[in-house]
């Protein structure tokens, strides 16, 4: 939305340079003779004249009208026209309007004299008429072309202070938006230097909710507005899903493929992913378009993450999944190195690039204390003088120090817990609450990867609403086979809901971590309710939906909940079932 | 508004956009979201931003399938998640449903 009015715009069609109007002249002169001539000669080519007959009634008379030039008598009674045009400049700092003397004189001091007072030019007495309109029309020339160029300068100046004032605000909402508190972690130390006031770098950190540490270094292609309006977006997303608890892979994959829909071709963002994971002492590493990631040990570089895939935003993913981390076991002793290419790329006045070679050593080098100072220092010196050309941030995580304070795994440390939830619903509560919202958040806070909620999802939502359906409300399934009984089944729903006085279900679903066969943890969904159950057993028999009469039959939520678990089970009558889904498939 | 319905190519297509949990609750409004619509040759039902679905909702999908045959129509299904794809792939969808980025 356009708040203000285009200062550039405004600041031509006003035109303050190019005076359209008839241009004014105040003759001063204390000889009425002198000052008709003047007037006389100004007239005729059309231009408005007020005179003036002494310094004073100048003064007065410059005060209140808006004269374009001024042609001034110096040897006057009371106030000469050296003071008078002293003052006249002292009042008109802005417009600029030329003082031409008009004098006798001839005199060199007594010229050099009106141009110290403040005048412009002389015209010498005896008049010449082609004289004074030759020098008069330079003047207006001069004139217009300074009124031009400051009403250009003035425009361009609120523009400028237009754009600060713009960018400082986008500024801060980019910083809000990347939460920087988030990036307390202890044993981790940034520094972040933008080119302009706007960065196209991002630096995130998050938890999964398996306690996991995730940082997230990124650099959006250039540097300044262009690159710095992607970051919000991007921060949002990377906590959600981390929050959400996605595997880092699906988590770039899904990135890759919000900002190859928004990006321009042109664009797309170089990346570098950590995670930490604390209870398998892991630490895994992607890079993507990124100056290496340097692992540090005792002094030395241990371990170096190039760039082994294509930046995020670039190509459309013909497979996903094929992002993975690097995971290697954590060091003792070990601090990991990552920057943004506004330090690699640095170029010293030769042209010379300080290289990652350059980073590595002036980390190798550094003091104990004052890590960025040393190397933001060492780039100075190397740029000799040269401004920064892009973004740098450069970041430092002190593996030991984050494991010996940083290792939260809060609840969300699935792997090994064993846990059970069950809901019981009686008539009243199945009518008013719907119970799968609840349990979806509850395997997210437990770390479930996202890949398996929607399996989970579809496990618990057709094994409930099958119990709630058929076993509590007594609806008839085959009923949804056309168009009309599809409504019509519903609206029997809806009505069963209503008369709905008795009734329960039992909802239970638990964690099993050795629960399957290769180690990997298995959930166990049991529902039970207080119907009187169904003929179970010809679904059962049914191992592919295309067996079913009608892709709308009954049983068409069975099939699919079998062939999303290793087990499905149901208890004579047909009013429990088991099943089991594994993490691991 | 869990379900945006927009038409596009002079109305010839019908772009139908499920957002959150799609299931039994959408019946309606997703019926109501092509019943009255009039010269469409294309139905398009837009997952992405479906977070989960289940199988009522693959039968509102059938039930748009059986409508757009009627109509002289086709129903493509655009922009499912790895996950989405995944249940339709289960349902054996892919066989009656054009699925497209």
């Amino acid at each position: 939305m356009e708040r203000m009015g285009d200062p550039l715009m405004a600041g031509s069609s006003a035109g303050g340079g190019v005076t359209e109007e008839t241009p004014s002249f105040l003759v001063v002169d204390d000889e009425p003779v002198n000052a008709m001539l003047l007037q006389m000669i100004l007239s005729a080519r059309g231009f408005r004249v007020i005179t003036a007959s002494s310094g004073e009634e100048a003064l007065a008379r410059f005060a209140e009208d808006r004269v374009d030039m001024v042609l001034m008598d110096i040897m006057m009674p009371g106030m000469d026209g050296y003071e008078t045009t002293r003052r006249i400049r002292a009042v008109d700092r802005e417009r600029f309007v030329p003082v031409l003397f008009v004098t006798a004189l001839t005199d060199e001091q007594r010229l050099a004299q009106c141009i110290e007072a403040g005048g412009d030019d002389f015209i010498t007495k005896p008049i010449s008429r082609v004289q004074l309109n030759a020098k008069i029309d330079s003047w207006l020339r001069t004139q217009a072309l300074y009124r031009t160029v400051t009403a250009q300068r003035d425009a361009l100046d609120a523009h400028q202070r237009r754009l600060e004032m713009e960018q400082e605000t986008a500024r801060r909402i980019v910083e809000r938006a990347s939460g920087s508190n988030a990036l307390e972690v202890p044993g981790l130390r940034y520094c972040y230097s933008p080119a302009d006031i706007l960065s196209g770098d991002i630096l995130l950190a998050a938890r999964r909710p398996n306690g996991n540490l995730m940082i997230f270094l990124g650099d959006f292609t250039g540097h300044g507005i262009g690159a710095a309006v992607g970051v919000p977006s991007l921060a949002t997303l990377f906590h959600d899903l981390t929050r959400r608890g996605s595997h880092p892979g699906e988590m770039l994959d899904e990135i890759n493929t919000r900002l190859f829909a928004v990006l321009p071709p042109e664009m797309f963002l170089a990346t570098a992913v950590v995670e930490v994971d604390f209870a398998h002492g892991k630490l895994g590493v992607w890079n993507a378009g990124m100056p290496p990631v340097v692992l540090v040990q005792d002094g030395e570089v241990v371990r170096r993450y190039d760039s082994s895939d294509l930046p995020l935003g670039v190509v459309r993913d013909q497979a996903p999944g094929r992002r993975q981390l690097e995971y290697s076991d954590l060091l003792p002793g070990s601090v990991l190195y990552a920057c943004s290419d506004g330090v690699v790329e640095a170029a010293a006045p030769d042209g010379a690039l300080f290289g990652s070679d350059g980073l590595e050593r002036a980390v190798l080098e550094r003091g104990d204390d004052d890590l960025f100072g040393d190397v933001l220092g060492a780039l100075d010196r190397f740029r000799g003088g040269a401004a920064q050309r892009d973004d740098i941030t450069l970041f430092e995580l002190d593996l030991d120090r984050l494991r010996a304070e940083g290792n939260e795994t809060g609840i969300g440390r699935a792997d090994g817990a064993r846990w059970q939830a069950q809901l019981i619903l009686d008539a009243t509560t199945v009518v008013r609450v719907n119970p799968l919202p609840a349990i979806m958040n509850f395997f997210a806070e437990l770390g479930a990867l996202e890949a398996h909620r929607q399996r989970l999802y579809v496990v618990v939502s057709e094994l409930y609403t099958n119990a709630l359906e058929h076993g509590v409300l007594g609806l008839d399934s085959t009923l949804k086979k056309d168009p009309d009984g599809f409504e019509e089944y519903y609206r029997l729903r809806a009505e069963a809901m209503e008369r709905l006085k008795e009734g329960q279900i039992r909802l239970t679903v638990s964690h099993d971590p050795d629960g399957d066969r290769n180690g990997y943890g298995a959930v166990v969904v049991e529902v039970e309710d207080s119907g009187g159950g169904f003929d179970y057993q010809r679904y059962m028999e049914a191992n592919d939906p295309g067996a079913l009469p009608h892709p709308l039959a009954a049983g068409h939520g069975i099939v699919l909940v079998r062939s999303l678990c290793r087990e499905v089970v149901y208890h004579h009558p047909g009013n429990r079932v088991t099943a089991v889904y594994e993490f691991h498939s | 508004m869990p379900i945006q319905s927009v038409q596009q190519d002079n109305g010839q297509t019908l772009v139908m956009k499920v957002r959150g949990h799609f299931d039994f609750s959408l019946h309606k409004e997703f019926r109501q979201a092509y019943k009255n619509s009039e010269g469409v040759s294309r139905y398009v039902v837009d997952l992405m931003d479906t977070e989960y679905m289940d199988s009522s909702a693959l039968g509102m999908l059938l039930l748009l399938r059986e409508f757009a045959s009627d109509h002289g129509g086709e129903v493509a299904l655009r922009s499912c998640s790895r996950e989405v794809r995944k249940i339709l792939e289960i349902a054996n969808f892919q066989r009656l449903f054009r699925i497209e980025d």
